[in-house]
This record gives C-alpha cells, structure tokens and sequence, in this order.
C-alpha cells in the first residue's frame, strides 16, 4: 500500500512538469501533498501506532493540502495568472527531463550510491526524485508563481526522504519546517504581489534589471 | 620577575583599546577626541617601549598569557630580543608621532576626528600584537588588522578621487602579500601540528628541501609586498603621499619594518638555515630595490613620493644586511651572520628614526604652507628655522653621511658584504658581493642627491610661490616632538657601538651560535675627527682668510633677482635622469615657437613626462589579463534566476552522478 503511495506521489509529482495551467500546477501539488500525508498515516499506523508520525501527517494535510494551495490559488486569481506563457522547455522536454530523471534516481543514485541507507518500499527513490522534480521545474519555469509551486515540490520531497530514511524528524524540526514553509510562502506571496506591482509581469527574465 | 612586564603589557593594550573607543563618547568635542586619542597612544607607547627594554635586554623571553581566544589557540606574547628590538622601534616612533599629532591633526579639525583615533590606535594595537605573539593564525589576524587599519588611515580624506585610488592599490597589493604569507605559512604546518611558531620550527626541520624553497619564495613574495620591495613595490609611492603626514611617518617607519621582522621571524628563526641562494636573491632584490627606489626618489618633485620611494631604499639596504647575514648562516659562519643581521637591524631602527623625522618636517612644512611640491618651496630656511635644521639632520642621515646614524648602520652593511666576498667561496660570490657595495655606495651618493635637491629646492633661494611666503614656524609642540628624532640620529650615529652589541645578541637567540665578540666601532672617533677638521678650517680660514665679508646684492647681470631664476628641482635632477634614461623612459617633448625671425620672440616648450615603466610593462598586462578573463567569465552571470537556479541543478546532477564514497 505504501508503495503504491509513493508511486503516486512521483506520479503526481511527474504530471507538474509539462502542465502549464497554474491552477492545475497547484491541485496537481495538492493532490501530491495529500499523498505525502496518506504516507505518513500508513507508515505511522505500520509502526504501530506512532503517535508523532500520524500527527505529522495530520499537520500536512492542513497546511499542504489546504492552506497552501488556497493562498496559492487566491494569488493566482488576484493576479490574473491562469497560464506560463513562456516556459524555458515545453511539455515533451519536460516529460522525458523527468522520466530521465526518475530513472537516474531509481537505477543509480539510490541502489549504488545510496546503498548504505535502508528504507523500506522505494520511498526514498521516489523522495529523491521529487526534489530534482522540483529543481527542474523551478529552472524551467519563467513565472515567479511557479517558482514557489517548485520549491514546495522539493521540500515535499525533502520531507518525504526524512520520514523514509528515519521515520521522520524530532516533532519540534517538524514543527518549525511547517512554520517555515508557511511563512515563506506568505512573504513570497507578498513579495510576488509586490513584483508584479512593480513590473507589471510575473516573467523572472525580466527581473535583470535589477543586475547591479 | 614577569610580573611588572605582564602587568604593563596588560595596560598598555587596554591604553590602545582606550584610545580607539573612548574618543567616540566626546563624538561632537573634535578637539577632546583627538587628545583623548594621541594621549592614549603616546602612554601606551610608553609602556611598550619599556616592555621592548625589557624584551631586548633580557636574556630569556618575557610570556604574557592571556588565556584562551579561540578553541586551542591562546592569545599569548612572547617578547624575545628580536621582538623586542621591533617593540623599541615602533614604540619610540609611535610615542613621537602621537604627540605631534595632537596639533598637526588641527589641520582635519573639520574632519571625523573620532574615527582618526580609532583607525590609529588600532593600528597601533595590531603593530604591537603582530610583532609579539607567537601564534602564526594570530599573526594573520592581526596582520590584516594592521593592514585595515593603515588602509583607513591612508583613505582619510575619502573625498578626493586619487586618495581613494591609491587605498585601493594598497589595499589589492597587500592582500597579494597576504594570501602567500598564508600559504608560506601553511606549507609549514604539519600533520595535527600546533599553530604555534615553536611548533612550525619543530615541524620545518623534517620538511623536504622543495617545500622549503617554496616557503621562501612565498615569504618574500608576501612579505616583501609589505616592505615595498621592487617591484612588488607600487603601492609605496601612492599610499603615502595620500595618507596625513603623520600617518606616513607611521607606515613609512614602523609599518614597513614589521614585514621585515615577518621576513625573519619566518625565515631565520622558523624555517632556519637555508641553501646560499637564498641570501643571494635578497641581496640581489636590495641592491635593486636600492638602486631603483632611489633614482625614483631623485625623480619626485612632491616630497611625501620622494620620501616613499626612499624606503623603498632604505629597505632594500635592509634587505641586503639580511640577504649577507643567510648567506653567512648557510656557510656556517654563524659570527658574520650575527654581525651582518645587526646591521640589517640597525638599519631598521635608523631607518624608522630619520624616515619619521623627514615625514614629521615635511608636515611641518605642510602645516605650514598647505603645500608638499617642492616646485612651490623655497626660502623656507628663514621662515622655519627649526624645523629646517630637524630637515637637514634627517637629510644627512639618510645619505649616510657620519657622524650621523644611516652612515653607522650602512658602513657595517658594507663591511658584511665585503666579508663575503673575503671569504673567496667562488668567482661568483667575491664578485656579487662586491657588486652590492658598489651598487650600496652609488645609492648613497644617489641618496646625497635626492637630499640636497629635497633640502636645496625646498628651503633655500627665494619662495617659489605665496604660499612658502608666508610660511610661519610651527608650533612649539610639534618641533619639539621631532626633535628627539635628530638627537636620536647624532646619538646613535656617534656611539653605535652599545646598541650593535646588543643587537649581535638578538640572532644568538634565534639560532644556537658562538658568543659574537663585542665589536670595535670607532665612529666617535671618526665623529671626533670631523668635527676637529670643521674646527680647524674654520680656524685657518679665520686666521688666513683675506677678505672682510662685504653684504650687498647679488650682481645678476645688472637684472634684478627673481624667483624664475632659481634652479628648480626638475632642472637639478635632469643630469641624472638623462643618465639613466634607458632605465626611466622618461618621454620627452621640446618645441620652439618664435616669431618672425628665430632670435626673436623666442620660446621653448619642454614637456617630460616621467611613467613608472613597472606599471607599463608588467601590472598593466596583468590587469589587463585579469579584467579580459573576468569579462569571458561574466557571460555566466546573466541576471536570469533561471540560469542560476539551473547552475545549482546542473551541480546537484552532476554531484550525484560522480561523486563516489569516499
């Protein structure tokens, strides 16, 4: 079952790559959040009944699956942002970036480079993967909206990989990466507003102006 | 027995600290922060020269330990003879300077006095901790302290574009300096060794013949940056017509003598005895340095560059006395070499001596008459009497004329080369070392030159501009805190011998020799016959001499005296720049213009222009290679994030693809 999560949650984390609907970017990253959060529970029930696992899962369910991607989706409505114009690599470029990848990751990274590290049901292949997703994604991207739906995809991942390798952080890191990634994607927010207040365009190209 | 010294130690520095923070309360009282700040340095400077005493004379090191700064590094001095000897030369210097610069600093009264007191006294503070810890990662602190320090002072009047150019050359080329001081220092360092000097000397015994050239070279690439060795150098003759007089007096005394004790902690004391050549290359780079600085010195027409480019001189005759005295040790003359290393350090004292003094006069001058061109001097003998006697005192040391101390100093220099060559080792030897004397006897007369055009332009004939025309005597403070330098440099000039013989002692600690027999100096004697010679031709003259004195007007061809008559200072050096124009490339112009018929009417243009050809030939490429490069370069810096973000990504790929376990 597990495993089957994890497919998901690289699935879903695939299908970000070529989507050029902002919106749907940010279901789609909703959705992945709400996979990471059925992990959570499922690892945290497997190990009988953890406590803290489940709690943290319970915690992205609220603010991954539902804060973010509303605020997220609010500023997308405020700014008229529905679409990337202009990506840097189009949708079959991005697809098969992304299948390389994954393969990169579950082929070579994990089993030889990896090989001391023990996790159980793939998870730490598919945490992996996420995050160089989430790389690629923010550097193929041109909006600065996009940019942020990127840097949640790695530190999804990156949670993922820490719940994989150790059964998760002491709840106290947890707690304070939630608060984190929160308040980031609250200043970004405004800092985005601010942007396309400034510029007239979410475009980052065009931010080389402020090249000292 | 430390006790006393742990405790002065202890105050001194807290004086430094003092001075630099106490000022900043009275921000507004300009005046008062400056006295807070001057008098701090000069009582700090007092106790440290006693501590430079103690340190010179005692026989064994004096620690002062005052626990730990970092995890394993304690924050310690120890002052031996060598670092003593420094201590007493910065000190005595310092001391001086600090108390003229109470009325001399009037001339900023405008200025952020407050932070001109902290800049100085920690550049004191580092002079001082640099010359005595005995941890090399304390060392380089404080070193860039120093070097920080100074460059603040040398960029204090920020508002003109040249001082602010000129800090900038001073600060690149010192930080050259320090990136291979580093790197000499840390081929040194061994496996789990300690960062101690004690520990490094252990450790460079066992180190591979190759490593130890290498160490060399970079202390002298580094070091030598700091001391202005040609043609590392460039910085010199920038700097200090750009820092306030005072402050140059500092650089140009004591600052550059730290890379000379840097320069011997590091290669005698830590590296120890090395192959001959070593010696060699640094007589080789003194007698040029010698050589080159001096001609540029003949050269200057403003007299804070005529100064720098003298110590460039000055170091390179250091350098020579320290370049005999490694010759000396690889041949396991360990007498000589203890002889020549004295005299390398007496020099370092003199130097310090007569350079500050020339620096303090030519303040006062500056005080004075808002000028430091020669061109716009003259007559000044009369406005300022004495500080026109404190110039000519300097002057005539510093062309090493006895009875006076760079004459001392200089003669042992020549006499340790001479013992090179004596020693009949090879063709080469005998030769090169003769070589030097001569090249040492023709910086000299070169010296001689520079002075009495520097003297002659600026304070005798007629003024040569308003400004030196209504020049007025400065201060009684200012004159009377030179004149102990002028005593100092007739003192030691007359009775060397005290001071040499201790300072014969300093090289004995350093590495394990026989007892240096007290050497004979007979230089009062010498001081003695001069002045029976003055005496007794001012006797036959008076005696014999025909004709009564007759005061009228110079006959000038029935025209009546002016100014444009007088020599000036570009016409009194043009001989020698014509002598040596293949080395100086000065680019020359002439042009006649008359009207009419060719006697008639008639002028002459005369335009030379004098480049430095170091900057022509060889920093100009460099820079020019450095900016090309870092231009190719920019391309990766598009300003895209894209780009950037990708780098990151493209690393992350990469890493992960080649790293293996190690």
């Amino acid at each position: 079952m597990i495993t089957i999560m994890g497919s998901m949650f690289l699935i879903t984390g695939l299908l970000i790559l070529p989507v050029r609907m902002i919106k749907n970017n940010i279901t789609l990253l909703a959705l992945q959040s709400l996979f990471l959060s059925l992990i959570a529970f499922l690892l945290g029930s497997k190990l009988g009944f953890n406590g803290q696992i489940i709690f943290i899962g319970f915690l992205t369910l609220v603010v991954k699956v539902f804060v973010l991607p509303f605020i997220l989706l609010r500023l997308a409505k405020q700014l008229k942002a529905d679409k990337e114009l202009h990506p840097n690599a189009g949708p079959v470029v991005s697809i098969v970036a992304g299948i390389s990848l994954a393969v990169l990751t579950y082929d070579y990274v994990v089993p030889v480079m990896l090989q001391d590290i023990t996790s159980g049901e793939e998870l730490l292949a598919a945490a992996i993967s996420t995050i160089l997703f989430g790389c690629f994604y923010v550097v193929s991207r041109r909006s600065v909206l996009n940019q942020v739906i990127g840097v949640i995809m790695m530190e999804n991942g990156l949670f993922l990989s820490a719940l994989a390798i150790t059964g998760g952080m002491p709840l106290i890191i947890e707690l304070g990466i939630f608060f984190d990634i929160l308040v980031g994607v609250l200043v970004m927010g405004a800092m985005i507003y601010k942007i396309s207040d400034r510029f007239q365009t979410l475009d980052i190209k065009k931010l080389n102006r402020l090249r000292g | 027995m430390n006790n006393a010294s742990e405790v002065i130690g202890t105050v001194s520095l807290f004086l430094f600290a003092a001075g630099a923070l106490l000022p900043y309360l009275f921000y507004r009282k300009r005046q008062l922060s400056l006295l807070i700040g001057c008098l701090a340095a000069a009582s700090g400077s007092l106790m440290v020269m006693y501590l430079g005493f103690r340190g010179l004379l005692a026989p064994e090191p004096i620690y002062i330990r005052f626990g730990n700064i970092l995890p394993g590094i304690c924050l310690e001095l120890l002052i031996d003879r060598l670092s003593g000897f420094f201590l007493l030369t910065i000190s005595v210097i310092a001391l001086l300077t600090s108390l003229y610069s109470i009325q001399y600093m009037s001339l900023y009264s405008r200025e952020n006095l407050a932070w001109w007191s902290f800049c100085y006294n920690s550049f004191l503070l580092a002079m001082v901790l640099v010359v005595t810890v005995n941890n090399f990662l304390l060392f380089l602190i404080f070193w860039e302290l120093m070097t920080l320090a100074s460059y603040f002072l040398v960029t204090y009047s920020y508002k003109r574009k040249l001082v602010r150019k000129a800090g900038f050359v001073y600060l690149i080329m010192t930080h050259i300096g320090t990136v291979f001081i580093a790197s000499a220092f840390f081929l040194m360092l061994g496996v789990g060794g300690g960062w101690d000097f004690a520990a490094l000397a252990s450790n460079s015994t066992g180190l591979l013949p190759v490593v130890k050239n290498l160490v060399f070279i970079c202390a002298l690439i580094g070091f030598g940056t700091k001391a202005g060795v040609v043609p590392l150098h460039i910085w010199l003759p920038q700097a200090h017509p750009a820092a306030p007089t005072n402050v140059s007096a500092l650089m140009s005394g004591v600052m550059l003598k730290t890379a000379i004790y840097g320069m011997i902690r590091m290669i005698i004391d830590i590296l120890g005895v090395g192959p001959a050549w070593w010696g060699g290359l640094l007589i080789l780079l003194g007698a040029i340095s010698a050589v080159s600085g001096v001609i540029y010195a003949l050269m200057q027409e403003d007299l804070k560059r005529l100064l720098a480019f003298c110590s460039v001189e000055n170091i390179g005759i250091i350098l020579m006395g320290l370049g005999a005295s490694l010759v000396f040790y690889s041949w396991s003359l360990p007498v000589p070499a203890a002889i020549a290393l004295a005299a390398g350090l007496f020099h370092v004292l003199n130097h310090a001596i007569f350079k500050s003094l020339l620096f303090l006069c030519t303040g006062s001058i500056y005080y004075a008459t808002h000028t430091k061109k020669i061109e716009q001097l003259g007559g000044l003998i009369k406005r300022m009497p004495f500080t026109a006697v404190l110039f000519l005192t300097g002057a005539i040391s510093i062309s090493a004329i006895p009875p006076f101390n760079g004459f001392a100093s200089e003669y042992q220099t020549y006499l340790s080369l001479l013992t090179i060559s004596y020693q009949q080792t090879s063709v080469l030897w005998s030769l090169g070392a003769i070589l030097a004397c001569v090249t040492l006897a023709l910086t000299g007369a070169l010296a001689a030159a520079c002075f009495v055009k520097a003297f002659g332009i600026s304070f005798l004939a007629l003024p040569r501009s308003e400004k030196a025309e209504k020049a007025e005597e400065v201060p009684w403070s200012m004159t009377l805190s030179i004149a102990p330098l002028a005593i100092l440099c007739l003192v030691l000039g007359i009775r060397p011998a005290p001071l040499i013989n201790t300072l014969t002692k300093v090289s004995a600690q350093l590495i394990d020799g026989p007892e240096v027999p007290p050497l004979q100096v007979f230089n009062s004697n010498l001081a003695l016959v001069l002045g029976l010679l003055i005496l007794i031709f001012i006797g036959v003259t008076r005696l014999f001499g025909g004709y009564r004195e007759r005061k009228t007007e110079t006959w000038g061809c029935g025209i009546e005296h002016n100014v444009k008559m007088a020599y000036t200072a570009e016409s009194y050096s043009q001989p020698i720049r014509r002598v040596y124009q293949p080395l100086l490339r000065p680019k020359r112009k002439v042009r006649t213009e008359f009207s009419e018929r060719s006697y008639f009417n008639y002028r002459v243009y005369f335009k030379e222009h004098l480049g430095s050809n170091l900057r022509e030939y060889l920093y100009k490429p460099i820079r020019k290679g450095i900016i090309n490069i870092s231009q190719k370069w920019q391309v990766i810096q598009s300003g895209n994030i894209n780009w950037y973000l990708g780098y990151i990504f493209l690393t992350l790929i990469l890493l992960l693809i080649f790293v293996t376990k190690g």
